[in-house]
């Protein structure tokens, strides 16, 4: 399975999980299958004005993400995400290594 | 002619001249275009004859029709819809739509996108006497009042010979009085003699001169020993039409809805000599 994680620096899984949804620094896909970084890309809508939780949340539907970590995301996100299927597992600290290790048992399906 | 009174801030006392223009006018359509607060309907107690519900379109996609390749939510500047081809899914968010109509133009597919319509706000018309009164009222969280106010001043203002429109603004310089402003011939500035009106009257001018509109000053709650507006005037070449004079039996009728041509009847003729001048194009 494909995990969007929302994160605030580019460093690997030592990368610290973002303070805000669709204003985090940088995205990291993470594959739990052959537990591995498929990418890290900067947030190229982080300093938008508008739509940026719809945008952050539909970049996550095109990259194929069955789950995402991060923090809270705004009521738009939410909405996006949840009619994509893509269940939404809330973590504001700690690095993207320590967030995957605390939700695998919700990540293994 | 169409005569816009607007004002940089709130609590000016914009809404006083309005009432009292139109009180003093006789014959004249008095439009509250302060949709967020309307408030004209206090002073001018007027018979409201009909309510209309104010509607935008907004697109509706059919999941029986769509083929979910997104060419719609591309097209979305405003982001407004979704399409989610894994779970053939897909998310309008009518607040944010601007009612374009550019995803119903780039869809494929005949019939995926239909229209349906997403009330805004309210619509009220009535006399009193012979003003005849058209209100908008925004309905709560709605983002913008930009469509409504386009939409009370391209449906009513008919630009019949002759006839005077007068337009209750909403306070500020944004998105709300620019659209207002459009369609003025003469804007009416009011203000007081303070610093904070003085601020808030240099924005003011600044919009009005950015838009090329004639505009005069009303000075309310005038005070002699204050000279500000009256130096500021000067210096940009704006005329002053009148000063209400600060007093407060005029205060004490506006907080109970009493209009100024009740407290101070004497200012109809001023009033009205006002709007002839205009009228004429002698200010
Ligand atoms: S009408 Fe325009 S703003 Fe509204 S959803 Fe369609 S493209 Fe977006
Ligand atoms: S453009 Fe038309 S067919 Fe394509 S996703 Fe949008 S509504 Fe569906």
């Amino acid at each position: 399975m494909k995990v969007f994680i929302a994160v605030d620096n580019n460093n690997g899984m030592d990368s610290l999980v973002g303070e805000r949804f669709g204003r985090a620094g940088y995205f990291l896909i993470y594959d739990t299958v052959g537990d591995a970084i498929v990418s890290i890309e900067k947030n190229a809508y982080q300093n938008d004005a508008q739509g940026v939780g719809i945008k952050i949340a539909t970049l996550a539907v095109e990259k194929g993400c069955s789950a995402a970590i991060g923090p809270q995301p705004g009521p738009k996100a939410e909405e996006v995400l949840a009619n994509a299927g893509i269940k939404m597992l809330i973590a504001d600290k700690g690095t993207a290594r320590e967030a995957i290790q605390h939700f695998r048992p919700q990540l293994e399906t | 002619m169409i005569i816009a009174v607007a004002s940089g801030k709130g609590g000016t006392g914009k809404t006083l001249v309005t009432t009292a223009l139109a009180l003093s006018a006789g014959e004249c359509t008095y439009i509250d275009l302060d949709v967020e607060e309307p408030n004209g309907a206090i002073f001018l107690k007027p018979d409201i004859r009909e309510e209309i519900a104010y509607t935008v379109p907004v697109p509706v996609i059919d999941k029986d029709k769509c083929t979910f390749c997104g060419a719609c939510a591309r097209a979305c500047v405003y982001h407004a819809l979704v399409v989610i081809p894994i779970s053939r899914s897909t998310v309008v968010f009518p607040e944010l739509c601007h009612s374009c109509g550019v995803c119903g133009f780039v869809c494929p597919v005949e019939g995926a996108v239909r229209e349906t319509h997403r009330e805004i706000g309210k619509i009220r018309k009535g006399n009193r006497g012979s003003i005849q009164f058209i209100e908008g009222r925004l309905n709560i969280g709605q983002p913008s009042a930009v469509p409504l106010i386009s939409g009370i001043t391209s449906n009513y203002i008919t630009g019949e010979n002759g006839r005077l429109y007068l337009l209750d603004s909403s306070p500020g310089t944004a998105c709300p009085v620019v659209e207002t402003l459009k369609n003025s011939d003469y804007v009416l500035l009011v203000t007081e003699p303070t610093p904070f009106g003085l601020n808030d009257l240099e924005l003011a001018v600044e919009l009005v001169r950015d838009m090329g509109k004639k505009a005069g000053i009303i000075i309310n709650k005038d005070d002699e020993r204050q000279t500000l507006i009256d130096d500021f005037c000067r210096r940009v070449q704006l005329p002053i039409l009148l000063r209400i004079p600060y007093s407060l039996e005029i205060q004490e009728a506006y907080s109970r809805g009493i209009p100024l041509t009740e407290v101070r009847p004497v200012m109809k003729t001023q009033l009205k000599d006002l709007m002839g001048r205009i009228t004429d194009g002698r200010w």
